[in-house]
């Protein structure tokens, strides 16, 4: 039998090596997380370089105007760090798939990721996130002031449960942009002020070759945002907490089978079968946006991340015939009608190279990068901080500035509810209006829709 | 075959013979056999695709038992039946199952029919017969990704070539694939042009290997063209046009991108075959569970499928 202290003294080093192991194993991913210095906010240089040589993957959307910026600037971002970036951008149609599976994966080949703020619920169900506050408030990772330049409405993008789950990237609101032109010679002088105007306006416009009205008719291009825009109209917002978005009640209900639902659902019916263009089935923001340059559209109701496009003579035949403006808030939702979408970048958790992430996060979101992707292609969703928009408020159209300054101050910036069964309810959605614009049933595709939704939010638990 | 034995003898010791009598040689433990080594040989590429295959199979009916969601996936729990019942509750899928049939129908019998006649053109004799052969096989060659854009981009409604070639008939567009009701004819058009030289390649391989002195011969006794094609070509040409209609079939039933990028389902869900469906219901809601049951239901029905064509064919020879 081994001599006592020699079994004590093996049994020490042995619970001192396995407890070094460990803690140095968290103090080493924290501190390989915050050992970064603080250089970019006002435009330096790390010290040092300390992620020299190192890689980094960054998800981001195909074919979004922002994707390209990034792209064509992260050149800039790897001479100040020596830290190489691999963009894999993912066209939207595929999105969603890919980013799920590979977070029930927990794939660590990337590292930085673009995601839907909305669907931080999601997110978090599947602990995909890694929570930012710890990056954030560190003295050595980020400046004292990291997040003052964010309006408050932008940082709430990226907060759930109190909690920072990723730093804004760009957020946006409705625009409608107008043919001033078409309008003029349908007898209108002045964009509509409430929604009965846009239908009518929509309805006098509307010829062989012109069409009254654009919008997302298809359910691979996300459909779901120009649906939710114009029920703002119709349906009473709920200010519950958790946000329940237009759609369910106060008490998580669906509203589906209201009157009011109803009639929003065939006045949209009527709207884009009668009015849109020819195809609109098939209809998403790319073909709107060329039609609207084309001058074949007399009214577009989408977001405001393409007002670049628009006003681009290069592109656009009605450069100097383009309006912006909002439809005013109807009584039914008279504050927040003015639903928000935006994306955040995020650091995945399964990450191993978290440290040259943030630091890849605070590049891209700096006063610098920011202001310099609002002035390469008007992009003003990506003026996240309020020094990148002022940099190019002055050189914005009188009507543009306006109708940015609506939107800001009748946001809804949580639009839809931060739960895990989020993509089902909008998927329902996708579905339920594509077969409407099909020429559905309205009441019948609602029913089912409102059946849907029950039996998904009873099954997560949110409806009794 | 020569056999060895072992006798022991009345004083012990062991006598070993060689008798020549037939039968089988009697195994020897522990003696590694050239079955034995054939067997060996084989089992990496067994193993192999065991593991792509029959695994994903067995994963997937498991799934099918439970309630698996790729967005909670930590609250998987074994639910019995409860999917496959959801799936004959299911709004949505006599509609699906409609479309399904009505895709498999059009498309089989259209390439079928046009791929026939295509080979019986192309089996005859004639000047630049072998650059007419490549011609055809050229669509072969193209990634079914580039057809399904190519195509979505001539059925445009607005500015497809389609469209165009018509108007210079005088016959207004058509919104081939914006319209519920021709979306499903748009698609089947779009595959067709894949569809067509591959069946009428199989077809013409079997006309080859046809006996030409049969027809030759019915020809002689009278036969009309038609005749001699339905009681002597065609019984003949069975074999081969079974084999094909079963791979079409197949391939019908497992459509997915022609259809994805042309047209996702829509308009509504006038597009949207099972194959689509089970996928939208895996990876759209992340309701892998449900859709693993109805992937299960999708294979019987392609067993059913397959032994209608199978019968069929035997009546044709």
């Amino acid at each position: 039998m081994p001599d006592r202290r020699v079994l004590a003294t093996v049994a020490l080093t042995v619970t001192a090596l396995l407890g070094a192991a460990c803690s140095s194993g968290t103090d080493s991913a924290s501190s390989e997380a915050l050992k970064a210095g603080t250089g970019f906010l006002d435009g330096g240089v790390l010290d040092g370089k300390p992620y020299d040589g190192e890689e980094i993957g960054v998800w981001t959307l195909a074919t979004a105007t922002w994707s390209k910026y990034q792209n064509e600037m992260s050149s800039e971002f790897e001479s100040l760090t020596g830290i190489t970036v691999k963009f894999n951008d993912i066209p939207e149609a595929g999105w969603t798939d890919k980013v799920r599976l590979a977070q029930v994966a927990r794939d660590s080949s990337y590292d930085v990721w673009e995601g839907d703020v909305a669907f931080k619920g999601e997110y978090d169900g599947r602990s995909a996130i890694e929570p930012l506050d710890p990056y954030v408030t560190s003295s050595v990772a980020s400046p004292t002031d990291f997040l003052s330049d964010f309006p408050a409405g932008n940082v709430d993008l990226c907060t759930l449960d109190g909690k920072m789950v990723c730093v804004p990237e760009w957020s946006s609101g409705p625009m409608l942009y107008y043919n001033k032109q078409l309008l003029a010679d349908a007898g209108f002088s002045e964009p509509p002020k409430t929604f009965d105007e846009f239908v009518e306006i929509a309805k006098a416009t509307k010829t062989d070759e012109i069409a009254g009205v654009c919008e997302t008719g298809s359910a691979a291009q996300n459909l779901t945002w120009d649906v939710y825009v114009m029920s703002q109209y119709f349906l009473k917002y709920s200010d519950k907490e958790p946000p329940r978005g237009v759609f369910l009640g106060s008490d998580w209900e669906p509203q589906f089978e209201t009157a009011e639902a109803l009639e929003f659902g065939r006045v949209y019916q009527d709207l884009l079968l009668n009015y849109g263009p020819e195809g609109i089935a098939n209809y998403g923001y790319v073909e709107c946006t060329r039609d609207f340059q084309q001058g074949k559209v007399a009214m577009w109701l989408d977001n405001d991340l393409y007002v670049g496009q628009v006003l681009d003579p290069a592109n656009s035949q009605v450069a100097d015939q383009v309006g912006f403006a909002q439809i005013p808030c109807p009584p039914v939702n008279p504050n927040h009608c003015m639903p928000a979408i935006g994306k955040g970048w995020f650091v995945n958790p399964n990450s191993e190279k978290k440290g040259p992430a943030w630091e890849y996060i605070k590049w891209v979101t700096s006063k610098d990068a920011t202001t310099e992707m609002v002035q390469r292609g008007n992009f003003y969703g990506g003026a996240i901080r309020q020094s990148a928009l002022s940099s190019v408020s002055s050189e914005l159209p009188e009507d543009l500035a306006t109708a940015l300054a609506y939107q800001k101050d009748h946001l809804n910036p949580n639009s839809f509810p931060p739960i895990p069964e989020l993509v089902q309810l909008v998927i329902g959605v996708s579905d339920t209006f594509s077969k409407i614009i099909a020429g559905a049933d309205v009441q019948d595709e609602f029913a089912a829709l409102n059946a849907k939704y029950t039996q998904t939010l009873q099954e997560g638990g949110h409806l009794k | 075959m020569a056999t060895f034995m072992r006798e022991r003898r009345a004083d012990g010791r062991v006598r070993e013979t060689q008798s020549t009598s037939p039968g089988r040689a009697p195994r020897r433990r522990g003696r590694f056999t050239d079955r034995h080594f054939a067997t060996l040989l084989t089992l990496p590429a067994l193993l192999t695709v065991a593991a792509v295959t029959l695994v994903p199979i067995l994963i997937g009916i498991g799934y099918s038992f439970t309630n698996y969601n790729t967005t909670t996936p930590s609250q998987v729990r074994f639910v019995g039946f409860d999917n496959y019942r959801n799936l004959f509750a299911d709004p949505d899928l006599p509609r699906v199952l409609m479309t399904t049939f009505l895709f498999v129908v059009l498309m089989i019998g259209a390439e079928t029919v046009l791929g026939l006649g295509l080979a019986l053109l192309l089996e005859r004799p004639m000047r630049g017969l072998a650059a007419y052969r490549v011609l055809y096989t050229m669509p072969l060659l193209t990634a079914g990704v580039v057809v399904a854009i190519s195509w979505r981009y001539l059925l445009n409604g607005n500015f497809g070539w389609f469209n165009y070639l018509l108007g210079l008939l005088g016959i207004p567009g058509i919104d081939w694939l914006g319209s519920s009701s021709t979306a499903l004819i748009g698609v089947v058009l779009s595959d067709m042009w894949v569809g067509v030289p591959l069946m009428a390649i199989l077809l013409l391989a079997g006309l080859i290997g046809l006996d030409p002195e049969l027809p030759e011969a019915a020809a002689t006794d009278g036969a009309s063209p038609w005749q001699i094609f339905r009681r002597v070509t065609l019984p003949g040409l069975a074999p081969v046009l079974t084999i094909a209609v079963i791979f079409r079939t197949v391939d019908a039933f497992r459509k997915f991108e022609l259809i994805q990028l042309e047209t996702t389902g829509g308009p509504g869900i006038s597009t949207k075959i099972l194959n689509l469906y089970i996928y939208q219901q895996g990876f759209g809601y992340g309701r892998l569970g449900y859709a693993s049951a109805m992937s299960i239901f999708l294979v019987v029905l392609m067993v059913l499928a397959l032994s209608v064509v199978f019968l069929v064919g035997r009546r044709l020879r």
